[in-house]
């Protein structure tokens, strides 16, 4: 099963989370949330954590969980620059090749395992791709199929490309973040990795150029 | 010409374009824009908000509104701008009621309340009464993002899901909507569910695994009733028509509820598996006896229906998966499905290991059939899980005779070829591959203790492992502090130290190769070539005949060599054009890390003659370091600190290895660049040439480090050139080494003091060091002088017994150090007057 699914920068810098949604709520000690918030941010932690305090229980889950997400996204970011390094290619050169031929925009590839309690309850895998100035990651169960997680992740990227241009304009999966919403809903269902096969994923496209066009 | 010149400029002005709206900054911008309302201006959007929300419009404006509110909420963090409970009420209806707007409506109000949940403001207490059915798909992520602190997941919902789930002829999207919900609340939250619940769910799975239609169905996308292939018999995945019972692998031109059902009910059953079922005891004569009623055995018939089922569908995969595919795409599902139905059986086998015996022939059989094909690693790898899982148990059943009754095979197979197959041509082949390298580590760390107690495969095949490392370390190191200490054994010891030194040399040596080989040029092209000239690049060295060896040599498959070659150094320049690579940069800002927890490990485990044989190692590669500055540093300050731990542990050694230690102190060139390592070493001898800590220690051997150490100190003393710079901490390690063992032979007084004095005049009289420390120096060499001259004393202070840490010497009123400390402070101040 996928945890969570996140769209977020790889340009060296702040990294930003641009999309975000989670599959459901981990079962988290009370008393962790307070750990995880302050370990995780830097000139704003102290008025989280007093925040936190006075704030419900609903509102710390919500900064924990963003504060989970954005871990994640910064090693990503980590991960991508190295591959960038060694790779020498540029970011200039990516950009290149997304003004001519989008489609042979090169993608870099990864998995990280999250190990338990850092910072999710369990262990966790993530699954990424990057190019340009966008990540895209799921957060899988250890024992997920990465293989078809991969391919998932893949297809998902396809459609984000096609609906919502998130590489040249990565802004627009913030500001019509519906969209994104949209191609989870039919290929990654409650978080669910589907064993799709050609015929499956067709079907699966009709179903979503129908609740894209509003019918 | 100029058409170009108008294209370039194009071109640029796309990229210019892009960089603005793709770069940092248009992200920057809109966090910025979005952040920067102030909670007055939010408030009053609100209000809009509400009121479109609340208009007949449900169109364009109720989406635009939906989405800049999704934006305001979705960009802080800490701080959470509040919707009023009003509100959050409306959007609740928009996502519940019927005839609120179309699903895209819906999907960004259900974006919007995910992103605000967990949230106390938003009660959906039961989907019983719901006016229309198809809104549930967009309520679920809600209600599973509500969580079960907040939300009624628990109590309402997941009776509801099973009970949608075991209604047959319910809506199919639902079902299916319901089964992927329930199974994440079951991964998240493990005793959600109580027996009967599972065992509900558990059945219906098995049903819809085992009787989806075999027919193709209707469009339905289409209002026309009959067209072409529906009605037909789906096709397997080659084409051929299917004669089987329903998988994922069946190829139909749509497919219908119950079909979809079948595909979700298999997407999930591995989690559900591993959630829902508990593990097996281990294999006996009793669960040998009971499996001859399989069915019946089990606690429940549910579960065994579902496992039989499961197995079913399995093998039938697995005969799909020998097929060719129509579709090219459709041949990496093959591989996806491949590995996941050997994973379920693994698990089905480890909660019943009566099952073992029934499907080790079709798990040989897939062995068999992609043994020589290496362009499938996982499923090599989930092929190998299964072995090293239920080998034992096999063994078990071979030898009851068991296996025969069951299969009417007597050859059971052998995975030593399988480990083999895999750690060597099939790791090399794919450790470039982040994903099949990330497997490999995983199923390493997965079975760390059994490879280890069990198996040889860590020990034997190290460096093809640390292939894996060197090409990736930023990724996989921390997984690396864990299975490192698996690699040393006693036979493993030293190579794996050279290995772990020159690991950048390795990452260095892989990416030359990579190059190589991207520019199709990997056959040696230079025939001959003198072993004295060096090439001009890494890369022409690699395609030298003469050195190519050495790049085999440091990605070899398998250890066993026991030692290194003896042209390091020559390596070491072939390479030194790749010291800069980022690569190689970051794998050696992790060997340090590697280093200290192989000599952790080793000190851990090791037995004197290990070390003994270990310690002239050192001394030998604290000279011969690949050339990267930072590295040489820090890889000889992690050897001068392990150095001392060793003999720490093994006092010993300072006799066993005295002409190894002599020989190395003697020759003065090697105090350049490694002058730390030295002084170590040199402290070493002083600390522990003692009989104090062997009785082997004769008069003798002491002279003999002190005639190497009083060369020494001549040698340095008298050094006038300037192009090396010994340091002061050099000097009066020296002095106080040779102090020491001229306390513990006291023949060797008259010479000290002789020493010590002519130290003291060469300083004196040379103007190499500056003041301060030339007056340190002067100063030590005085304190010393005094300090022999009353040999009891010196011994007491210079030569303490062991068991000075003990704390006796602290406690004992008549000889305790503060004591002796103060009467030798007397005595040196008055000399000095």
């Amino acid at each position: 099963m996928v945890y969570a699914f996140l769209i977020h920068t790889v340009q060296p810098g702040t990294c930003r989370v641009i999309y975000s949604t989670t599959f459901g709520q981990e079962a988290i000690e009370l008393d962790r949330v307070e750990t995880i918030i302050s370990t995780g941010s830097t000139d704003t932690q102290g008025l989280a954590v007093s925040q936190a305090r006075s704030s419900p229980i609903g509102h710390e889950l919500r900064t924990v969980r963003k504060e989970q997400l954005q871990i994640v996204a910064k090693q990503v970011q980590s991960e991508f620059s190295f591959r960038r390094a060694v790779s020498g290619r540029s970011y200039e050169d990516e950009m290149q090749i997304l003004g001519s031929d989008e489609t042979a925009l090169p993608f870099e590839k990864g998995v990280l395992r999250l190990r338990a309690g850092d910072p999710f309850v369990e262990e966790r895998i993530v699954v990424w791709e990057a190019s340009v100035n966008c990540a895209f990651a799921l957060v899988c169960s250890r024992h997920e199929n990465r293989i078809q997680a991969e391919t998932v992740l893949t297809t998902v990227i396809r459609y984000l490309q096609e609906y919502v241009r998130v590489i040249s304009q990565p802004t627009e999966a913030m500001t019509k973040a519906d969209k994104v919403t949209t191609i989870l809903h039919q290929f990654l269902p409650n978080g669910q990795i589907l064993f799709m096969n050609h015929r499956l994923l067709k079907q699966l496209e009709k179903g979503m150029e129908l609740l894209m066009s509003g019918k | 010409m100029r058409r170009e010149a108008d294209e370039r400029l194009t071109r640029k002005a796309i990229t210019s374009k892009l960089i603005k709206m793709a770069g940092p900054s248009a992200i920057e911008n809109l966090f910025d824009q979005l952040r920067s309302v102030n909670d007055e201006d939010f408030k009053i959007y609100l209000t809009k908000v509400h009121h479109t929300l609340e208009s007949n419009d449900k169109g364009q404006g109720h989406l635009t509104s939906l989405r800049h509110l999704y934006s305001l909420i979705f960009c802080t963090k800490f701080e959470r701008r509040k919707l009023p409970k009003e509100l959050v009420t409306r959007l609740k209806r928009l996502l519940i009621e019927p005839n609120q707007g179309s699903g895209r409506i819906r999907i960004a109000c259900n974006t919007v309340l995910c992103e605000y949940c967990p949230t106390e403001s938003l009660v959906i207490d039961s989907m019983n009464t719901l006016p229309d059915d198809k809104q549930i798909p967009y309520i679920l992520p809600v209600v599973n993002n509500q969580g079960r602190n907040i939300g009624q997941l628990e109590k309402l919902f997941i009776p509801q899901l099973v009970r949608w789930i075991s209604t047959v002829g319910f809506d199919y999207e639902i079902q299916t909507r319901s089964l992927s919900c329930l199974a994440n609340a079951v991964m998240l939250h493990q005793s959600i569910l109580d027996k009967e619940q599972m065992h509900i769910v558990s059945s219906q799975l098995a049903d819809w695994l085992r009787n989806a239609s075999v027919h193709q169905a209707q469009n339905p996308f289409s209002r026309k009733v009959f067209k072409g292939e529906e009605g037909s018999l789906v096709t397997d995945i080659d084409g051929t028509a299917s004669r089987d019972i329903f998988t994922i692998l069946s190829i139909g031109h749509y497919y219908s509820g119950d079909q979809l059902l079948n595909i979700h009910s298999f997407s999930m059953l591995k989690s559900w598996l591993i959630s829902s079922h508990p593990s097996a005891i281990p294999l006996d004569k009793a669960s040998l006896e009971t499996s001859e009623s399989y069915s019946s055995g089990f606690s429940t018939r549910a579960r065994g229906v579902l496992k039989e089922k499961s197995c079913e569908y399995c093998l039938r995969i697995i005969d799909q998966c020998e097929r060719k595919p129509m579709k090219a795409q459709d041949g990496h599902l093959q591989h996806a499905c491949l590995v996941e139905v050997l994973s379920i059986l693994d698990i089905l086998c480890q909660q019943d290991n009566t099952l073992i015996a029934r499907l080790f022939p079709t798990i040989k059989r897939v062995y068999l059939q992609i043994a020589d094909n290496m362009d499938y690693p996982r499923v090599h790898l989930a092929l190998i899980q299964f072995f090293l899982n239920h080998g034992e148990s096999l063994w078990y059943l071979v030898k009851t005779s068991y296996y025969f009754h069951i299969t009417g095979d007597t050859v059971m197979y052998d995975p030593q070829q399988a480990y083999e197959t895999f750690f060597t041509k099939l790791l090399s082949l794919h450790y470039l591959e982040e994903s099949a390298a990330f497997d490999i580590i995983m199923f390493l760390q997965d079975n760390l203790a059994v490879l280890s107690l069990q198996t040889n495969i860590i020990e034997k095949y190290f460096p093809n492992l640390l292939r894996i490392l060197a090409w990736n370390s930023r990724t996989f190191l921390s997984d690396f502090v864990d299975i490192l200490p698996s690699m040393v054994s006693a036979t493993t010891a030293i190579e794996v130290f050279h290995t772990l030194v020159d690991l950048p040399c390795m990452s260095a040596a892989l990416e030359v190769m990579c190059k190589a080989e991207r520019f199709e040029s990997t056959a040696p092209s230079r025939t001959g070539g003198d072993i004295a000239v060096i090439p001009g690049s890494s890369l022409e060295a690699y395609l030298t005949p003469r050195h190519r060896p050495l790049f085999h040599f440091l990605t070899r498959m398998e250890g066993g060599h026991g030692d290194t070659i003896d042209r390091l150094s020559t390596l070491h320049q072939l390479l030194d054009d790749m010291k800069q690579h980022p690569r190689v940069t970051v794998c050696s800002q992790g060997v340090p890390v590697l280093l200290n927890l192989y000599f952790q490990t080793l000190l851990q485990y090791a037995d004197i003659d290990l070390v003994c044989k270990l310690v002239p190692v050192i001394i030998e590669r604290s000279g011969q370091i690949y050339g990267l500055p930072f590295y040489q540093q820090s890889i000889r300050r992690v050897l001068a600190d392990n150095i001392l731990a060793m003999f720490k542990l093994y006092p010993s050694l300072i006799i066993l290895l005295r002409s190894d230690i002599i020989d190395f102190i003697c020759v003065l060139r090697n105090v350049n660049d490694r002058e730390d390592f030295f002084i170590h070493l040199v402290w070493l001898i002083g600390e522990y040439c003692s009989s104090v800590y062997d009785e082997r220690c004769t008069p003798e051997i002491i002279s003999k480090y002190y005639e190497a150490l009083e060369t020494l100190s001549y040698e340095i003393s008298a050094d006038t050139s300037d192009t090396v710079h010994y340091t002061v901490r050099l000097l009066t390690v020296l002095m106080s080494a040779m102090a020491k063992l001229a306390s513990r032979c006291q023949d060797l007084i008259s010479r000290v003091l002789l020493c010590l004095s002519k130290i003291s005049q060469q300083q004196q009289k040379y103007n190499r060091s500056e003041e301060k420390d030339k007056l340190a120096l002067i100063s030590r060499a005085n304190e010393l002088v005094n300090l022999l001259k009353l040999p009891n004393i010196a011994s007491s202070i210079l030569s303490p017994a062991a068991d000075i840490d003990s704390g006796k010497w602290h406690t004992d009123h008549n000889t305790s150090v503060p004591m002796l400390l103060r009467t030798t402070t007397n005595i040196i101040q008055q000399f000095n007057l």
